[in-house]
């Protein structure tokens, strides 16, 4: 038994020891490589922009560090710009061989290697180089590639993404700020994809069109939002209401009026914000009924919104006993915030 | 007596072999998941989320009970949050030093009646105040009733879906939101998820701002340093991935406001709350057969400062000693039942076994010790043997936490700074870790004593500008 410890013990010194060197050995490498790669990104900075700017001349690289500096460079700079630059950065990194390499990185056995090429070809990438590729990779069962090429494909510009990105959020295979950071990104090009699936038998699907026709925020869409305001799904409501606040058009109004009365306290909460959005006065006295009736969550949303639109009245109800305590909250905020 | 020893003996080795194991099984299955979180790192799509509307906005709740060298600081650092949407409450649980009066005049706190929601019974509500300078910070001031009673304030104070809890001494790094977010963001089933906690003893701090990471000048400081990362980077990243994440620090922790209300909100009766909380969140969601995750995130890190003195930090480790105690008695009904899944038949039996009881076994291992030499049946090779190897044992497992900091996130730039915490690393199982044993012990004394109550607490202030000031940090 004592030598069956004893020889653990050894062991384990042994195994001590060798975590230790690896340790230093780690750090120092790390530390080399580091500072190579940082002294290879300074030193390749200017060429980079130079060819960006429409210099003929690519930068040249003569050892891998070389090529992770300007891989580097390249997508930050990708970032960054737009149009005829932003061609120029997909040109260079075609020209290095860099595109051809990440969409075979796509194939990877590994999801964070398949998810860090996606996310480098929004980067790098022109939609004609990528687009396909990544679209492909909507339907990856890694979360992390979908929402890297979810992200790509925003970036890139990708109209034909939209409706697999919708239906993505919808089933909750893809992350939502994510994916509707991408269709913000497509912009109006995505909003005839998404009327179309507001009749869409899924309620997700409906909800999701929605709530994204809001942050796109396409006037001409707001009769179709309005239609959606009778859905029978809750959830749908809440959206259309939040989207024709954040649309902010005030044909909404009436519609919006009407839906102050909704049996569920969030799509009355939401009405009420969404009035104070498209500056309807008009419903200011419902909006402090509600505010001195109703459940906190809508009651507190009313005042908030009625403060907004009539703040002058709001201070003077405020001061009369059985005011209620979201008025009260609501006007002394404006003395506060004005 | 002798058969007493043996028997005794044979325990102390069979637990110790176990427990080891299983930390090293931890260790391995936190480098695998370490290793996978450095490389998603670099996709992860954390712009998008900070730009985009859909982001859920976040409530931070900071219970504050006589933080006055601390506060503005960490108020500080969450006001620069980089996340979208945010308010920040802070709840003053009726401190009786200069709190209230500090945060007044750092954020030009003017009196404004708030909407309190009621669902969660608190101690009475003095005054709600709101920030001139910065219009999302909110200041609720209340009769003390304790951590978990000021939390249930901030719960029914705060309007966002998910709310998270900052201690009052704790210093947020500017991505820290976003980051330990992003699970949820991920996977709206993630209804809790907590961050690492550093030790900031020894760090430039400016205006709520890490500037420097340093180490400690104190030498049992920089004993938890280690301890830390062993108890984070292993512990909570190997749980989190077995689905059995039983803590979620209370220095920094976010959770699905609903659920939270559903379950009941924080329970006043431990001073455990944090653990508590969790737990209870596991078995109310398993009870309602709900899909749910509780996740640990590696890389948002909290500052937070650490007692430099054996008084406080003793006080500290029996309190969190009883807090467990409590908690699992308090939810010993789950333990091994039917649809509890790895809370019931892996996390709960491992915390009793060996986070509840360990110290009462290696204590029974020292006491074998004089026993045996006193009936002669002691074997000083054996016990020789044995020693050096529990030490080299400890050893592995810390420089192994070490070296988990090193390929992960290198919090540490100087090296100097790496090698002084390997010589820690090798020395903490050398006193510090019989003393730990102690206190921990005492803390099972109390729960079974049945004492109440958290005790006196020193701090500086992370700032370092000031002496340490004495108080209590909660009646």
């Amino acid at each position: 038994m004592v030598r069956l410890l004893t020889y653990s013990a050894v062991s384990l010194t042994c195994v001590n020891a060798a975590i230790g060197l690896w340790l230093i050995a780690y750090r120092l490498t790390n530390n080399r490589r580091l500072r190579a790669f940082s002294v290879a990104r300074e030193r390749l900075k200017p060429a980079v922009l130079a060819w960006i700017d429409g210099d003929d001349e690519p930068p040249s690289q003569t050892n891998p560090t070389d090529y992770l500096a300007i891989a580097d460079l390249l997508a930050s700079y990708g970032r960054a710009v737009r149009g005829g630059a932003r061609k120029r950065v997909a040109d260079l990194a075609r020209e290095t061989g860099m595109i051809e390499r990440m969409v075979g990185e796509l194939r990877a056995r590994r999801g964070w290697r398949r998810a860090l090429a996606a996310y480098r070809l929004g980067d790098l990438a022109s939609k004609q180089d990528a687009a396909q590729a990544l679209l492909a990779c909507l339907g990856d069962r890694d979360r992390r590639v979908t929402a890297a090429s979810a992200r790509s494909l925003g970036l890139l510009g990708a109209v034909e993404a939209v409706e697999p990105l919708v239906r993505g959020l919808a089933s909750g295979h893809l992350t939502r700020p994510v994916g509707a950071h991408a269709l913000r990104l497509l912009g109006a090009e995505a909003s005839d994809s998404l009327v179309g699936m507001l009749k869409a038998e899924e309620e997700e699907v409906r909800a999701m069109a929605a709530e994204l026709l809001g942050l796109i925020g396409n006037v001409g869409r707001t009769d179709q939002l309005i239609e959606v305001l009778g859905d029978p799904s809750p959830e749908v409501r809440v959206r259309a209401t939040r989207a024709l606040g954040r649309i902010g058009d005030s044909s909404a109004s009436a519609a919006l009026q009407v839906t102050l009365k909704d049996p569920v306290a969030f799509v009355r909460a939401a009405a009420a914000t969404a009035l104070a959005k498209v500056g309807n006065s008009d419903s200011f006295d419902q909006l402090v009924l509600i505010a001195q009736n109703d459940v906190f969550v809508s009651a507190h949303a009313a005042a908030y919104a009625a403060a907004f639109l009539r703040p002058e009245d709001v201070e003077q109800l405020a001061n009369r006993a059985h005011a209620g305590i979201h008025l009260e909250e609501a006007a002394d905020l404006l003395q506060v915030v004005g | 007596m002798g058969m007493l020893v043996d028997v005794l003996s044979a325990t102390v080795i069979v637990y110790f072999v176990v427990l080891n194991l299983l930390y090293l099984g931890f260790t391995l299955l936190a480098w695998r998941e370490l290793v996978r979180y450095r490389h998603s790192r670099e996709s992860s799509p954390v712009d998008e989320v900070f730009r985009s509307p859909l982001t859920s906005p976040v409530s931070i709740l900071l219970p504050a009970f006589n933080e006055e060298a601390g506060v503005v600081d960490s108020v500080e650092s969450l006001l620069h949050l980089r996340y979208p949407e945010f308010e920040v409450i802070v709840i003053d649980d009726g401190s009786t030093d200069g709190t209230l009066a500090a945060l007044r005049e750092a954020f030009d706190l003017v009196p404004v009646r708030k909407a309190l929601q009621t669902e969660i019974q608190t101690a009475p509500i003095r005054q709600t105040l709101f920030s001139r300078k910065h219009h999302n910070l909110w200041v609720v001031s209340k009769d003390n009733g304790g951590k978990a009673d000021a939390l249930n304030s901030g719960l029914n104070a705060s309007r966002y879906p998910y709310i998270c809890a900052v201690d009052g001494d704790a210093v947020l790094e500017q991505d820290a939101l976003i980051r330990v977010m992003m699970p949820i963001v991920d996977n709206q089933t993630v209804v809790a998820t907590g961050g690492i906690i550093r030790i900031a003893n020894g760090c430039q701090i400016d205006r709520g701002r890490v500037t420097e990471v340093g180490l400690p000048k104190s030498r049992l400081a920089t004993l938890q340093v280690v301890e830390y990362l062993r108890a984070f980077l292993v512990g909570r990243v190997g749980w989190s991935a077995l689905g059995g994440l039983l803590i979620i620090s209370g220095a920094f922790g976010v959770f699905k406001r609903s659920v939270v209300m559903e379950a009941g909100g924080y329970s006043v009766g431990t001073v455990g709350e944090d653990m508590e909380l969790v737990v209870r969140l596991h078995r109310h969601l398993r009870e309602k057969a709900k899909p749910y995750r509780i996740a640990f995130v590696p890389d948002p890190v909290c500052w937070t400062e650490v007692p430099e003195d054996l008084t406080t930090l003793g006080r500290q480790r029996r309190r969190w000693q009883r807090g467990l105690a409590e908690t699992l008695w308090r939810h010993r009904s789950a333990i091994g039942r039917p649809g509890m899944g790895s809370l019931g038949w892996l996390a709960m039996p491992y915390f009793v076994l060996f986070e509840l009881l360990g110290p009462l076994v290696e204590s029974a291992g020292y006491l074998v010790i004089p026993i045996a030499a006193a009936l002669g049946v002691l074997s000083a090779e054996y016990l020789l043997a044995f020693l050096v190897l529990s030490i080299v044992w400890g050893t592995l497992l810390s420089i192994s936490a070490l070296a988990l900091e090193e390929i992960s996130f290198r919090r540490h730039p100087r090296s100097r700074h790496i090698a002084r915490l390997a010589l820690y690393a090798l020395v903490d199982n050398l006193g510090y870790r019989q003393l730990s044993n102690l206190w921990r012990l005492r803390g099972l004394v109390d729960f079974l004593r049945g004492k109440q109550g958290w005790g006196v607490m020193h701090r500086k202030g992370l700032n370092r500008s000031r002496d340490g000031v004495p108080r209590q940090e909660a009646a």
